[in-house]
C-alpha cells in the first residue's frame, strides 16, 4: 500500500515535469534577458488575461479525463457575450444581462452533451461542427457591430485588487480551481470520470451511468465558457463576434500540457493550473522581448508538440516493457495492471 | 522512467533556450530597433507580415535615426480585436516612452490604452481612429471622410460609370474599412452614380488565401460583374491575381486601395487600369515627428497644436485630435514606375 503510493506520487510529480520546467525556464528567461519582466504587480495584474483560459482549461480537463473533447469552448463564450450585449442592449440590467449569458453557455454546453451521447457522435466530430456553429450563431446575432456602453460598475473587474497585487480575476481562478479540484479528485463523480476516461465499456458494466457523467461535464464546460464570457467582457468593456477566436487550441494546449492523458482516464486539476502559469510565462516572457505573434504561435505549438510526442517517441526506443507502459498509459499501469484504453472509443 | 522524462524537459529547455536567446537579436534585423535614441517607442501594427504597415515601419525607421529615437516593432500575427492587448500591456511594463498603434478594434483596446496614459506614456493611434479615449492624437494617412466618394470616383474611372461592383475588405470589424463602406454606401444613396450597382461586399480577413478565395466567388456568383473594389491592400492585390488568370480578365476591373510594388505586375498585363494608395511611409516619418514634439514638451497633445515634419510641412492636430497626413494618390500605368514601395 505505502509503495503503491509511493509510486502513484512519483507519477504524479513526473507528470508535472514538463508544465514545471517550462514555467521555471520561462520565468528565468525572462528574467535575464528583460530587466522589465521580474514586476510581481504586472505579472499577477497580467494573469486577469488569461482568466478564461484558465476556467475553460479547468472544466475541459474534467470533459478529456472522461475520453471526450470539446473543441467549441471558445465559440461558446462567443456567443454567451453575444447574448449578454444583445440582453443589455434590449434593456435587461446588467447582471441579469450576466446571469443570461451564464445560462446560455451551460444550454450551448448541454446541447453538446446531449449530441454527444444521445445520438452516440464522436465528441471531436460534434465539437468541431459546434465550433463552426456556435461561432456562426455569434456573427450572425452580431453581425458587424460592436456593443459597447456598459455601465461603468460593471467594466474594470480585471483591474479590482482583492489582497495586495492580487487582482480579482486570479483569485476567481484559484477558487474555481479548488471547485475542480473537489469534483474531479474528492468525489464519487470524479472517481467515475476517470473510470469512463479509463474504460467506458467496463465502467458501464459495472453500473456507471457513463452518459449522465459525461454530459454534466459537457454542460459545466458550457457553463464555464459563459462565466467567462462576462468577465471577458467586463475586462474589455466592448463584445464582438471574433472574441476569443482561436482560443480553443490555447485553452487544450494547457491541459495536455498539465499531464492529462488526452485519451481520458488520467489528469489531475494541479497539473492543469501549473500548465497554465507555464503558458502564461512563455508568453509574457516572449511579449516582454517584443517577440512577434507568430513566434509565440510557433513556440506555443512546438512546446505542445515536445510535451505529448516526445515521451511518446522515446517509449518506442525505451528498453524495457514498463517504460513503454509508463510513457504510454502512466505509471499505475507500469505498476502491474493490464494496459488500458483497448476498448476506448468503441461505444 | 526517468530518462525518458529527463529527456523531455531538456528538449523543452532547449526549445525556450533557443527562442528566448534568438528573440533578442531578432528584430533588430527585419523590422524596428534602430538607433539607441533615448525616446523609446513600441509601434503595434495590425498585424505583421503585411506590407503597407511594413512601410509604415520603413518611415519610422527613418525618422528615428534623425531623432535620437528607438522604434521597436511588435504584433500579432492575426488582426483580431483583442490580439494587440498583450502587447500593449508588455509595452506599459517595459515603461517605454510612447506606444503608437494602428488599432484593431475602437473599443476593446481602450482600458489598456487608458493605462498606459495613466502611466504616463504618450498613446498615438497610427492610419486609423479609434475611440478618443484610448489615444491622445490619431495620425490619418489621408482625410478620410472623402475617401468614400474617391473610391466611387475610382470606381466610376475604370468602369466607365456603369454595372455591377463588389467590395472586398478586411475583416467584418476593421474600422477604417467599415467607415469607407459606408461612406461609399452614402454616395451611392445620393445619386451620385446612377449606373453603379454595389451587389455584395466579402470580406477576407486581410488573408491572401481567404481574399482569393473571396474574389473567385464573386466571380462565380455573380456573372455580370464589372469590378471588384478592395479598400486593403492584401484584397486587392489577391482579387488582381485572381481575376488575372481567369477569363475575366479585361471584363471584370479591380481596384481599390494598393502599394505599387505589389501591383505592378497587373497594372503592367492589364488587369489593372487604375488603383489609388497614399504613402504609409509618410504617416510612419509624421508618427516618429509627433511622439518626438509631444515627449520633448515642444507641444501638448491638444487640438490646434501646430508642428512642423521635413518633407510634408506645417501639420495641425484638428479638433478631433487628428493629424491628416496628405491627399490619396492615383497609380495607372503612367505613373506607377515612379514609386517604389
Amino acid at each position: 500500500m505505502m509503495a503503491g503510493r509511493g509510486r502513484a506520487s512519483r507519477g504524479r510529480l513526473q507528470q508535472l515535469l514538463p508544465a514545471v520546467t517550462i514555467f521555471v525556464v520561462a520565468v528565468v528567461g525572462g528574467a535575464v534577458s528583460s530587466p522589465y519582466f521580474l514586476d510581481v504587480d504586472s505579472l499577477l495584474f497580467h494573469t486577469g488575461r488569461y482568466v478564461e483560459v484558465g476556467l475553460l482549461a479547468l472544466a475541459l480537463t474534467v470533459v478529456i479525463v472522461h475520453g471526450d473533447i470539446d473543441l467549441s469552448v471558445a465559440s461558446n463564450l462567443a456567443f454567451s457575450a453575444a447574448v449578454l450585449g444583445l440582453s443589455f442592449q434590449a434593456g435587461a440590467p446588467i447582471w441579469v444581462a450576466s446571469l443570461v449569458a451564464v445560462a446560455t453557455g451551460a444550454v450551448l454546453g448541454a446541447l453538446n452533451g446531449l449530441i454527444v451521447t444521445r445520438l452516440g457522435v464522436p465528441s471531436l466530430v460534434v465539437t468541431l461542427g459546434t465550433l463552426a456553429l456556435y461561432r456562426g450563431m455569434a456573427q450572425i446575432a452580431l453581425g458587424d457591430q460592436a456593443i459597447t456602453g456598459y455601465p461603468s460598475e460593471f467594466l474594470g473587474s480585471d483591474a479590482i485588487l482583492v489582497v495586495g497585487p492580487v487582482p480579482l480575476p486570479l483569485v476567481l481562478l484559484l477558487v474555481a480551481a479548488v471547485l475542480f479540484w473537489v469534483l474531479l479528485e474528492r468525489s464519487t463523480f470524479g472517481l467515475r470520470a476517470l473510470m469512463i476516461g479509463s474504460n467506458r465499456l467496463a465502467s458501464r458494466y459495472t453500473g456507471i451511468r457513463t452518459d449522465l457523467n459525461r454530459f454534466l461535464a459537457f454542460t459545466l464546460a458550457g457553463l464555464m465558457a459563459g462565466a467567462a464570457a462576462v468577465l471577458v467582457t467586463s475586462r474589455l468593456g466592448s463584445t464582438r463576434s471574433n472574441l476569443s477566436l482561436g482560443l480553443e487550441l490555447l485553452v487544450i494546449t494547457v491541459v495536455v500540457l498539465g499531464g492529462t492523458d488526452i485519451f481520458g482516464g488520467r489528469g489531475t486539476i494541479f497539473g492543469t493550473l501549473v500548465a497554465l502559469f507555464a503558458v502564461i510565462a512563455v508568453r509574457e516572457a516572449l511579449a516582454i522581448n517584443n517577440v512577434n505573434g507568430q513566434v509565440q504561435d510557433a513556440v506555443i505549438g512546438l512546446v505542445l508538440i515536445v510535451t505529448v510526442a516526445v515521451p511518446l517517441a522515446l517509449a518506442r526506443h525505451a528498453p524495457t516493457r514498463r517504460a513503454r507502459a509508463t510513457a504510454i498509459h502512466g505509471p499505475q499501469a507500469a505498476a502491474g495492471t493490464p494496459p488500458i484504453g483497448v476498448e476506448k472509443g468503441t461505444q | 522512467v526517468i530518462s525518458v522524462r529527463k529527456a523531455v524537459a531538456l528538449a523543452t529547455v532547449a526549445v525556450i533556450g533557443i527562442v528566448l536567446s534568438g528573440c533578442q537579436a531578432a528584430p533588430e534585423g527585419k523590422e524596428g530597433g534602430t538607433g539607441d535614441g533615448s525616446i523609446r517607442v513600441v509601434y503595434i501594427p495590425k498585424n505583421l507580415g503585411n506590407p503597407y504597415f511594413d512601410n509604415i515601419v520603413a518611415g519610422f525607421n527613418e525618422a528615428a535615426a534623425d531623432l535620437d529615437m528607438t522604434v521597436e516593432v511588435v504584433g500579432p500575427a492575426q488582426a483580431g480585436a483583442t490580439d494587440q492587448i498583450q502587447y500593449i500591456e508588455s509595452a506599459i511594463q517595459q515603461k517605454v516612452d510612447a506606444i503608437a498603434i494602428s488599432p484593431n478594434d475602437n473599443d476593446a483596446l481602450v482600458p489598456s490604452l487608458q493605462r498606459a496614459m495613466d502611466a504616463g506614456i504618450t498613446v498615438i493611434a497610427v492610419n486609423s481612429d479609434m475611440n478618443p479615449d484610448g489615444r491622445q492624437v490619431a495620425i490619418l494617412p489621408v482625410d478620410f471622410s472623402i475617401l468614400g466618394s474617391f473610391l466611387i470616383d475610382l470606381t466610376k474611372e475604370v468602369t466607365g460609370g456603369k454595372g455591377e461592383f463588389a467590395i472586398l475588405s478586411a475583416t467584418s470589424t476593421a474600422p477604417d474599412q467599415n467607415s469607407w463602406i459606408e461612406g461609399m454606401k452614402e454616395v451611392l444613396a445620393a445619386g451620385e452614380a446612377p449606373d453603379l450597382k454595389l451587389v455584395d461586399t466579402v470580406y477576407g480577413d486581410d488573408a491572401p488565401d481567404k481574399s482569393a478565395n473571396e474574389a473567385a466567388a464573386l466571380l462565380t456568383k455573380y456573372p455580370n460583374l464589372s469590378a471588384i473594389v478592395a479598400p486593403t491592400t492584401v484584397g486587392v492585390a489577391a482579387a488582381a491575381q485572381i481575376v488575372s488568370s481567369s477569363p475575366s480578365k479585361g471584363i471584370v476591373q479591380v481596384t481599390g486601395l494598393g502599394t505599387p510594388n505589389e501591383m505592378r505586375q497587373y497594372v503592367k498585363d492589364g488587369t489593372v487600369k487604375a488603383f489609388a494608395l497614399w504613402d504609409p511611409k509618410a504617416e510612419g516619418i509624421l508618427a516618429a515627428y509627433l511622439i518626438a514634439a509631444i515627449t520633448s514638451g515642444e507641444i501638448e497633445a491638444e487640438p490646434g497644436a501646430r508642428f512642423s515634419v521635413p518633407g510634408l510641412g506645417d501639420l495641425t492636430i484638428t479638433d478631433d485630435g487628428q493629424v491628416i497626413t496628405g491627399p490619396p494618390v492615383t497609380f495607372t500605368a503612367d505613373n506607377i514606375d515612379n514609386f517604389d514601395f
